[in-house]
């Protein structure tokens, strides 16, 4: 009894905290639909005219596609130079290992109004005009260490006697880690990398400091914000949502894909081999015999 | 074998360091053409150490390394033609066993006209036929193990190096597998050098054994140069079981061991001497039937099948003796017996009290 009631609210608690999560996220998605500028119950009617406002707007538009440019080449970036430094950490001698992992660890330390601060000082000392191009390095910085951890860990998991094994059997040191390393590491890579395009396309704080006249989605709805609170800001909000659903959705379908592929693929070689099994078993076992005493 | 060729791989004067230990001081080394030599020694003695230098996967602070008489102790692992097989199980698991054997014909540009039979006959090598579209985890340690032998294969090495690569299966399949690699040995005849901790391995495996103590060779000879005839207490302990006894010598056949008289072979300044005897070569006899030996009590006996070893108190010793006999003659003995243990003169070794031969 007692267990079966401490099983039941557990369940209520559980529902509570996902009611909570999720009901203002429905509310914004159902008032995005909403036929009048009223943010608040009773809601009058569904309507696709915020929708269409928010497209008609150059500023929206402007800002989304901002957004997206600085995300990918973000994410691209810090991909590339992110691998780069996890491997050479993970190869670096023990003894300098940790003191530079806490150098590429450092600026998740650091909260983001002082990066947001320490950058703008910095662009300006160095007279560079704020543009999408700052935003993109302040991005990077913020959004490295996160990256790094990652690819770090999945290197340190990889067996470097492989890596040994490839390169006694020919291969230069690219051709290791072009063939070896990065095949081993390709799935959790491309994660860490949607991570990062995720951390830069949401990142409001730090790019408050360094936009200058382009925004970025995330600044443009603080705009809005400050303004006038219309529906608008649903839309956006429901564009977002809807779009890193998307993501997830297609990442799942992706990952049970490829598990199914990798299950039928052992299928047909049991098949295949089904013929050249009974000869494996007959060589293999008068061996065996042989060996029992 | 002839003056004219040189010898397949050969080390010279290698010495390694890491830090303050020394890893492998002053070690030369060299194996022919198809011979099969094992590097066999305790744990830390150096064996795997020679073994990755000889690889060019770890460079020496000090000596050379020729391959078919040529310099390459600069020449690193991937332009090396000598291929190693690690300990452990190393499948390179994004890849198929297919993949994985033509892993290293890819690289050498091998046609691809070319690729599926050069793998098929290196699947047959390791008996594994069939196996091409597994991958690393549906396959066996012992499997793996022959995948990562047929990889090396494939490249038709002129040295195959094997670190330990049977000793983490379970024993009857590391017999299964001594036994897969003298029959590729045979057919193949390739150069292998194989590092191992096990004597038994060892002896089994063989054309010559060099034995490794503290960064050093022992002694470099055929298995049953080394089992006969040990060069030292260490050899005589590690290949084989041994009795090492001290024998002190007074003047002309006069030795004793343990206060009870003995004769040594061959005439022998006065001195300690250190004795080593195989237990097989040591026969008991009955005390009451007169003769010479060395007087003392079965203290234990284990029944091993087509032998019994047996444990004898020797009076004046304080380690028992061991000795092991032919079923069939030792039914008579049992514990409690007193005995006398002899064997003929020319069975026991005389090594001087330092351990080297005297």
């Amino acid at each position: 009894m007692g267990a079966q009631s401490g099983g039941r609210i557990q369940t209520a608690v559980t529902f509570a905290a996902l009611v909570f999560l999720f009901a203002p996220l429905i509310v914004v998605v159902l008032f995005s639909f909403h036929s009048s500028g009223s943010l608040s119950f009773p809601f009058e009617g569904f309507s696709l005219r915020w929708y269409r406002s928010t497209f008609g707007s150059p500023q929206f538009t402007s800002a989304l596609q901002n957004s997206l440019i600085v995300a990918a080449v973000t994410a691209v970036t810090t991909f590339v130079l992110g691998t780069l430094a996890a491997y050479g950490v993970s190869r670096a001698s023990p003894r300098l290992r940790g003191p530079l992992a806490l150098v590429f660890f450092l600026p998740i330390t650091l909260p983001g109004v002082f990066l947001g601060v320490a950058l703008l000082i910095y662009y300006v000392r160095l007279d560079l005009q704020f543009s999408l191009t700052t935003i993109m390095i302040s991005h990077m910085v913020y959004v490295s260490p996160y990256f790094f951890i990652v690819a770090r860990t999945a290197m340190d998991r990889l067996d470097p006697a492989l890596e040994e094994v490839a390169l006694d059997l020919g291969a230069k040191p690219a051709e290791v880690f072009l063939r070896v390393t990065m095949p081993q590491l390709w799935p959790i890579l491309l994660g860490a990398t949607a991570l990062a395009f995720m951390l830069s396309f949401d990142e409001f704080v730090i790019t408050f400091f360094v936009s200058g006249g382009d925004t970025t989605l995330p600044v443009f709805i603080f705009g809005q914000m400050r303004r006038t609170v219309d529906p608008t800001i649903n839309v956006v909000s429901s564009l977002l949502i809807g779009g890193s659903l998307t993501l997830w959705i297609t990442a799942f379908v992706y990952a049970a894909v490829l598990q199914r592929r990798a299950k039928t693929r052992k299928e047909p070689p049991t098949a295949t081999a089904a013929a050249a099994a009974p000869a494996v078993k007959d060589a293999g076992a008068p061996a065996e015999s042989e060996v029992a005493p | 074998m002839s003056e004219s060729s040189p010898p397949r791989i050969e080390a010279r004067n290698v010495t390694q360091r890491f830090g303050d230990v020394v890893a492998l001081d002053d070690v030369s080394l060299s194996v022919d053409d198809g011979e099969l030599v094992t590097l066999l020694g305790p744990s830390g003695c150096g064996k795997t150490t020679l073994l990755r230098i000889m690889g060019g996967l770890a460079a020496p602070v000090g000596g050379q390394v020729l391959l078919s008489g040529e310099d390459v102790t600069n020449v690193p692992a991937h332009k090396r033609p000598t291929h190693l097989v690690f300990q452990r199980p190393t499948m390179f698991p994004h890849l198929n066993v297919f993949d994985n054997i033509a892993f290293g014909l890819r690289i050498a540009r091998v046609p691809k006209a070319e690729l599926r039979p050069r793998v098929e006959e290196a699947l047959a090598l390791v008996r594994l036929p069939g196996y091409e579209s597994r991958r690393s985890h549906e396959l066996s340690g012992g499997q793996m193990q022959r995948i990562s032998l047929a990889r090396a294969l494939a490249n038709r090495p002129q040295v195959l190096l094997l670190d330990e690569p049977f000793s983490a299966l379970d024993l009857k399949i590391r017999l299964e597998m001594e036994g897969e690699l003298r029959r590729l040995h045979r057919e193949t005849g390739t150069t292998i050098v194989f590092v191992t901790h096990d004597q038994r391995e060892a002896l089994a495996l063989s054309d010559r054994i060099a034995l490794f103590n503290h960064g050093r060779i022992e002694q470099f000879a055929p298995p049953w140069d080394i089992y006969q005839e040990p060069c030292s207490k260490f050899a005589a302990g590690f290949v084989g079981d041994a009795n090492t006894l001290t024998a002190v010598v007074s003047g002309p056949d006069g030795a004793t061991i343990g206060g009870q008289p003995v004769s040594l072979p061959g005439d022998r300044q006065a001195g300690a001497y250190t004795v080593v005897l195989r237990p097989e070569v040591v026969t008991l006899q009955p005390q009451d039937e007169p003769g010479p030996g060395l007087a003392g009590v079965v203290g234990d006996l284990a029944y091993r099948g087509s032998v019994v070893s047996f444990e004898v108190d020797i009076d004046g010793l304080d380690l028992p003796l061991r000795a092991e006999l032919a079923a069939s003659l030792a039914t008579e003995i049992n514990v409690g017996d007193a005995v006398r243990a002899t064997w003929r003169e020319t069975d026991c070794l005389v090594l001087d009290t330092d351990g080297g031969p005297a």
